[in-house]
């Protein structure tokens, strides 16, 4: 049996979903945070002496529930056997279910979809017909709706209501209606559209108890849909019967809300809360590396000695794992052993960043600023053919441009996912990677990591700025609901932050390990020297970079910061470490970004994408290569560069407004 | 008096009388709240023709200036 929660964005569906299955996903205040569907089971106990239901765990993980949920998948809703249910539920494991193992036979699963949100069923961007491609699906609706905004929720409540499916109509975010002086009366919205109605908060989770009850009454039972001509006038009708409005004065985060979007303050606002939450990061960041550096030095230091006691202090293996880890105290940056740089810069210096900046923008996010962001630039992105909603994917890009292009499919247009894809691959470093940069040029003088960003910016204007004018088709319009400031909940963040912490860990730290594993194997054996012997015109030609910098390019395929890392050891000089890292970050994004960008791109336009990335590090590695070879000072390269890249597009601007006057006078 | 949503002063409320938008555009908004009859209140303006916040509803939508030029409301 397949369970729907559905609804219009931004009503708290991937909080309920939490709450029912255990299964952690995002949530955010902001429309569109679920883009593609997840699933997880409940197990529904009956005919005991009181129905219960139960979430089972199946997260990823041990092997046993991987099992599991493979067994689940496969066998649909056929009801399972204790066995099997002792084997995967890990609440039945520690036996707290005690009292209904004996009836396990009558155990159900339920298969239970969190949906994208959508505010009707004829969609126009690809998350809602993902959602509407769902609802032919499920068995089952749950109808999630903001209790504060009944009316714009029940429009998709009543089109939901002609599909001949059970539902029950659950009115999240009820802990809000009190402090908004709205009430509504849900037994008298129950009668007037024919199911049940539960009150719910998926913040603290009240009333989801009495939603599983309500769904365990009514999972078998039948509906017959029922259609209705004049919808808004039928929803004002249930409006006017249920909901009552009381007078109250604006509260802070009301006073704030207005204060984000007011016409003159609103924009330097926003500039000044990025800038300082960047700086906030940085400079904690740093904070905290440089303590787990001194702890790595202290204590991690004498664990590798023993085990390089251990080895014999030398050979094949010795080399690869610890490296060169000879001199009075380990040098970390420059040892390359899989043990001493790759744990050293993945948990010592990657992880801190990665934590300070999730817990940034998991508030950030949780508040609901980043639809407040897109309004202020919206005017901004015009210039490079967008408008203001691609700032989302771009900042979830800061964290990892992976879910970034995942959250491309909010965007309506073509043109718009794949300006937005590609700029956003090119130009935006993700923290791992931004950590490790600002690691390594950092200690090189802050005017080299402004030669950085300032090049990133104006690589950013200029390719936008081509984009626009070359890429066909069309960019929508900015059409976008505001969700209200709301108090970040503790423990959602908690519960995020350790998500997406862990996410880190398993997915990335392994790859970086393995990654700096295969260029010492390739190393020892030779292969660097042969493929660096390939592609020397480019990289000597045109970038004036050494030949074993080739090794940073073929481990960047893999992950960013690991190439990084491998450019410490190579003795180069400024002007060479900045223009390393800069065609680091241009030339091809991750193959993690890549993967996902195959799929939310299509194949042609992601090779579209690779050439446009080729292209514009050739072009851009080779001027900063020539900036940067002394004649010209780096504070007065960064203004050369951005004074251009906003001329240049301006220009164009100017040429094609000419251009579009003239058709005009054709006619 | 008839205005249209941009013309409008902030704070301004009225009921929506027309809305001269293709079809598309039209469901979209009416997906949202925004439709002929709804009372709608005019509550920030960017600069420099960016967009326009309104109040439908009990909530707040953003609206890029080039639809809400098209949108007319009786005030
Ligand atoms: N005050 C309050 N906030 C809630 C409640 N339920 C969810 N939220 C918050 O509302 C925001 C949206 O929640 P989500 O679960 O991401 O919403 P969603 O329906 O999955 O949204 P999309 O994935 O964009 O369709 C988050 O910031 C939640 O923390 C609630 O009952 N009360
Ligand atoms: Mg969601």
């Amino acid at each position: 049996m397949k369970l729907l929660l559905i609804g219009n964005p931004n009503v708290g569906k991937s909080a309920i979903f939490t709450h029912l299955t255990g299964v952690s996903v995002v949530t955010s205040n902001y429309p569109g945070s679920t883009v593609s569907y997840t699933k997880g089971y409940l197990t529904v106990y009956r005919n005991t002496e009181d129905d219960a239901i139960r979430n089972c765990r199946y997260q990823a993980g041990s092997h046993k529930q991987k099992r599991k949920h493979r067994d689940i998948q496969k066998n649909g809703d056929t009801e399972i056997i204790q066995d099997d249910c002792r084997k995967g539920c890990r609440n039945c494991h520690r036996g707290r279910h005690g009292k209904y193992t004996e009836n396990l036979e009558t155990a159900k699963v339920v298969e239970v979809i969190d949906v994208p949100g959508t505010y009707r069923l004829d969609p126009d961007n690809d998350a809602e017909r993902v959602a509407v491609k769902m609802l032919e699906e499920g068995d089952f609706l749950i109808n999630v709706v903001d209790a504060t905004n009944l009316e714009r929720n029940l429009n998709l409540t009543l089109q939901l209501l002609q599909y001949s499916k059970p539902m029950i109509l659950v009115l999240n975010m009820w802990d809000e209606t009190k402090h908004k002086g709205i009430s509504v009366d849900p037994k008298k919205l129950s009668e007037l559209l024919g199911i049940p109605v539960v009150c719910t908060s998926g913040i603290t989770g009240t009333g989801l108890d009495e939603l599983a009850k309500t769904f365990i009454a009514h999972m078998d039972t039948k509906r017959t849909g029922v259609e209705h001509k004049n919808r808004w006038e039928y929803i004002g009708e249930i409006v006017g019967k249920v909901q009552s409005l009381k007078h109250r004065h604006h509260t802070f985060l009301e006073r704030l809300q207005d204060l984000s979007v007011h016409p003159l303050l609103g924009f330097p606002f926003a500039i000044a809360s990025l800038l300082i939450i960047f700086s906030v990061i940085i400079k904690i960041g740093d904070y905290l590396t440089n303590f787990t550096s001194l702890m790595l030095e202290r204590y991690y230091s004498q664990l590798i000695y023993l085990i390089g006691d251990w080895m014999g202090n030398k050979g094949f293996f010795y080399d690869i794992l610890l490296g060169n880890i000879s001199g009075e105290v380990i040098n970390y940056e420059t040892a390359m052993g899989v043990l001493t740089t790759g744990v050293f810069m993945t948990l010592g210096i990657v992880l801190p960043y990665i934590i300070v900046f999730y817990i940034v923008l998991g508030f950030i996010e949780d508040l609901g600023y980043l639809p407040r962001i897109a309004i202020i630039f919206d005017k901004m992105m015009h210039n490079v053919g967008l408008h203001g909603f691609s700032v989302i994917p771009m900042m979830l890009a800061f964290g990892c441009n992976v879910p970034g292009v995942m959250a491309l499919r909010n965007l309506e247009s073509r043109r718009e996912r794949f300006i937005t894809g590609v700029v956003m691959s090119v130009t935006i470093p993700c923290m791992a990677q931004s950590a490790i940069i600002l690691h390594a040029a950092g200690t090189r003088g802050i005017t080299y990591v402004g030669v950085i960003i300032a090049t990133l910016v104006s690589v950013w204007i200029v390719l936008g700025t081509i984009l626009k004018y070359v890429v066909k088709g069309h960019t929508t319009t900015l059409i976008m609901e505001i969700p209200p400031y709301r108090r970040p909940g503790l423990q959602i963040q908690i519960k995020t932050l350790i998500m997406r912490v862990k996410g880190f860990i398993l997915e990335a730290v392994p790859y970086v390990l393995g990654g700096i594993l295969v260029i010492n194997v390739l190393t020892v054996i030779g292969a660097i020297d042969f493929i660096g012997s390939l592609f020397k015109p480019v990289i000597k030609g045109i970038f004036g970079l050494p030949i074993e910098t080739v090794s940073t390019f073929i481990i960047g395929i893999v992950r960013k910061d690991a190439a990084v890392v491998l450019l410490e050891p190579l003795n180069l000089t400024d002007g060479q470490m900045i223009t390393a890292v800069i065609c680091l970050i241009l030339y091809f994004p991750c193959i993690a970004t890549f993967v996902v960008l195959l799929k939310e791109l299509g194949i042609k336009d992601t090779i579209k994408a690779t050439a446009i990335m080729g292209l514009v590090t050739l072009v851009t590695g080779g001027i900063v290569n020539i900036a940067l070879r002394g004649w010209l000072s780096p504070s007065v390269f960064i203004i050369i560069e951005l004074t251009f890249s906003v001329l240049f597009s301006k220009i164009m601007y100017i040429i094609n407004f000419n251009r579009r006057i003239q058709k005009i006078g054709l006619k | 008096m008839k205005k249209r949503l941009n013309d409008m002063k902030k704070g301004q409320k009225g009921l929506i009388e027309d809305i001269k938008v293709d079809l598309k555009m039209q469901l979209k908004l009416e997906s949202l709240g925004i439709r002929k009859g709804a009372l709608i209140e005019k509550k920030a303006k960017m600069l420099g023709n960016g967009p326009v916040v309104v109040g439908i509803g009990n909530g707040e939508i953003a609206l890029a200036h080039e639809v809400a030029n098209y949108i007319y409301v009786e005030i």
